[in-house]
């Protein structure tokens, strides 16, 4: 299993401007809260399974993907249960199935895949440096657009260093007993600071790096590969715009 | 470019021990120093000041000046500093600012606001002489420990500062990797016109490299001159063990495992058919970095789970291995340390084990008493010397009187006086009974202190036998690199 994380490669979604995937990702994580058609949903579901395709081929052999899709599966049946609304079209030990049941849980638990799915695929074919650049390309200082690269690289080495202090814990015969809250809460406490120390330790060390390479010496910095706006990134966000225009105009006309 | 130092003093705090005492030295340019000295004694913290990092850091009380080429270092900007003086960190990865390869060397470049085009021929360059080509497009957390430091070194390269400073670059690495190190140091002797100061414990690998060597000693500098004349790099290991052939009859099985196998999902396995281990016995764990040393240590003790496998301790059959059974002490002393007070970090896990009593608490006092820390019990456990910490870090494990010690790389970054101490405390220990397993990477250690041992090759268990028999594996199977008979580098 590998971890959700960027992956190069040459596929026509690495190569879009992190701007425009972003925006992208941004437009279509609010757009779809208004989508109300299943078979629009499962359309894009469709398409976003063809974009995962493009960069790997098997999903499922990422962290976390198998949860996510037993989390739609999840949501999907509590749909089902729980939604009384609609003509009945089976029962279950007691539990009726109606038919707007199973259509809100079509929708919403596609709509989860849809933005999950959505992130992951922009993790995957973005990569943090560019997405820094892509920041400071749009007047963000890269003071704080690195922070993206400095907390990716860090959030891996904590969660390692927590492991190894819980172990290290469990060692010296701590249990964390949710029937005896004090003792559960000074080990926490032990743990908290144990971390917190490893996570000074090494953003210090990590500051020295930066500082000590010019980091913070201008203004400004280049890049070794400077990213550009190109005419694919703008057909691709004109499409994408017309198409929620599109689809405003569907709603608004009661189509959708 | 040259380098002044007058009058350097630093310390912590105010009326605290002083870390650097009044250091006084000249660095002419295109010098190779070699900066030696025992765990603590202010070998770092020099490197620090010389890069300026001590100074702009502002944690502690410093006085007097270094100068590069007439500019006091002290009213230049750090991130100006770099365009003189670069600095290569002790682990690789504390210095990684970026996620790959690429990233990480054009980092300091991209911020010195250098152009794409001379950025890349930069990158190159120094890929070239580290001999780091293949590494360029991979991202840093698949790199092996050594490759990590090439490309730490390549980093700083690339920005072409006149003055390296490299703070025990090898001291995580095995042997192979150690090898490639000096290497890459040999290559950019012949190539570069550049001020080295190297830190290093591994003084042997490095002697051809450097003329010039500095002994530090509770932050004064006590020796300065050619490194053929230094009386302290040649200090050997002192302990010797005895070999169970000549001491321990206890044939009984304290542990065995047998089909273990375990399987990390990024394509790693470890796979050990069959290995016995008998009490009394000091098993050493070899291998290069990433052959499965900790893994394995992490396997029988529960931090992962095996996908198959069996393992008896002391004839029953168990899951894993747990506390106060067994006591684990990791490479990194800081790992294990949470509480406030010496004292309160042993009491800490006797409390957790209801151990507590006054037998217990007596042992705690003989073993502060044994490992020289009794005078320290209040002190703040972050506050003590690296090899204190290390002491400490055992005691915690060694109240227990557990009947199988487990070290992980602790020999790692102590000089070879910590090292002798360490090694005097584990030939006491097993002549009392005790089993030891240690994972290690220098053979001269291995020849020291191992009864057999068990030797990983990219997960795989490639045999677990005595000592001699090891050897010559090795010499027949061509891992030269291995064989006590090598000069060890201690």
């Amino acid at each position: 299993m590998k971890k959700i994380a960027y992956s190069p490669a040459n596929t026509m979604l690495h190569a879009l401007h992190p701007f425009t995937k972003f925006s992208l990702l941004l437009g279509l994580s609010v757009s779809i809260f208004f989508i109300d058609s299943p078979i629009l949903m499962f359309f894009l579901f469709i398409v976003l399974v063809f974009g995962f395709l493009t960069v790997c081929r098997n999903p499922f052999a990422y962290f976390g993907m198998r949860t996510t899709f037993l989390t739609a599966l999840m949501i999907g049946i509590i749909q089902c249960t729980f939604v009384k609304q609609g003509s009945e079209l089976t029962n279950i030990f007691g539990l009726s199935i109606t038919n707007i049941g199973i259509q809100r849980a079509v929708l919403i638990s596609i709509r989860f895949l849809v933005i999950i799915l959505c992130s992951y695929l922009f993790i995957l074919t973005t990569s943090p440096s560019d997405f820094a650049f892509a920041f400071m390309q749009m007047g963000v200082p890269y003071r704080y657009a690195f922070m993206i690269v400095t907390s990716m690289r860090l959030v891996p080495i904590l969660s390692i260093d927590g492991e190894r202090v819980n172990f290290s814990q469990r060692l010296r015969g701590v249990r964390y007993d949710f029937r005896k809250p004090g003792e559960m809460i000074l080990h926490m406490n032990i743990y908290i600071g144990a971390v917190l120390y490893s996570l000074i330790n090494r953003i210090n060390k990590l500051a020295i790096s930066m500082e000590s390479r010019s980091f913070g010496r201008y203004a400004t910095r280049t890049y070794q590969n400077p990213l550009h706006f190109t005419f694919r990134d703008g057909i691709i966000l004109g499409i994408a715009f017309l198409f929620v225009l599109f689809f405003y105009y569907l709603k608004w006309k009661g189509f959708v | 470019m040259d380098i002044e130092i007058a009058h350097l003093t630093y310390r912590y705090k105010e009326k605290e021990k002083l870390i650097l005492d009044d250091i006084n030295m000249q660095i002419a340019g295109g010098e190779w120093i070699l900066i030696s000295g025992c765990s603590g004694s202010g070998k770092t913290t020099l490197a620090y000041a010389i890069a300026g990092i001590l100074y702009h850091q502002q944690m502690g009380v410093y006085q007097g000046h270094v100068r590069i080429d007439e500019q006091a270092i002290e009213k230049t900007p750090l991130y100006w500093i770099s365009d003189a003086i670069g600095f290569v960190q002790q682990n690789a990865d504390d210095q990684f600012c970026a996620l790959n390869v690429a990233d990480e060397l054009a980092f300091g470049l991209e911020n010195k606001c250098t152009d794409p085009d001379e950025i890349k021929k930069r990158i190159a360059d120094a890929l070239k002489i580290t001999g780091a080509e293949s590494l360029y497009s991979r991202q840093l957390f698949e790199l092996s420990g050594g490759e990590k430091q090439k490309v730490a070194i390549a980093s700083i390269l690339a920005l072409q500062p006149s003055i390296l400073i490299l703070d025990e670059p090898t001291s995580n690495l095995d042997l192979e990797s150690t090898h490639a190190i000096f290497e890459v140091l040999k290559n950019l002797q012949k190539s570069m016109n550049l001020t080295v100061i190297i830190i290093e414990h591994k003084v042997h690998f490095f002697e051809d490299l450097f003329n010039r060597c500095i002994h530090i000693e509770n932050g004064k500098i006590i020796f300065d001159g050619a490194i053929e004349e230094s009386p302290f790099y040649k200090v050997h290991l002192k302990t010797k063990f005895l070999h169970p052939g000549e001491k321990n009859n206890n044939t009984e099985l304290i542990l065995s495992i047998h089909d273990w196998s375990y399987e990390n999902g990024n394509g790693f396995r470890l796979e050990i058919e069959e290995l016995e281990i008998q009490h009394g016995e000091i098993l050493a764990l070899m291998g290069a970095n990433g052959s499965g040393k900790t893994t394995f240590f992490k396997t029988i003790t529960g931090m992962v789970h095996t996908q198959q496998g069996q393992m008896n301790f002391n004839g029953e059959r168990v899951e894993q291995l747990t506390a106060p059974q067994i006591g684990l002490v990791f490479q990194n002393a800081d790992d294990q340390i949470f509480m406030n007070t010496v004292q309160d970090e042993v009491t800490y896990g006797l409390k957790n084990f209801h151990m507590d009593d006054a037998f217990h608490k007596e042992k705690a006092q003989e073993l502060f008493d044994h490992y020289g820390l009794i005078h320290k019990l209040n002190a703040n456990p972050h506050q003590l010397s690296y090899g204190e910490k290390k002491r400490l870090n055992l005691i915690s494990a060694l109240v227990f009187s557990p009947s199988l010690l487990l070290l992980d790389e602790i020999f790692i970054g102590q000089d070879v006086y910590q090292m002798d101490y360490i090694l005097g405390k584990l030939k006491f220990l097993r002549e009392n009974g005790m089993t030891i397993i240690t994972a290690i990477h220098d053979p001269a250690l291995m020849k020291r202190m191992a009864d057999r041992i068990l030797f990983l090759e990219d997960g795989k268990m490639r045999f677990c036998l005595p000592l001699q028999e090891a050897v010559i594996w090795w010499q027949v199977n061509g891992y030269g690199e291995y064989l006590p008979e090598k000069d060890s580098g201690l």
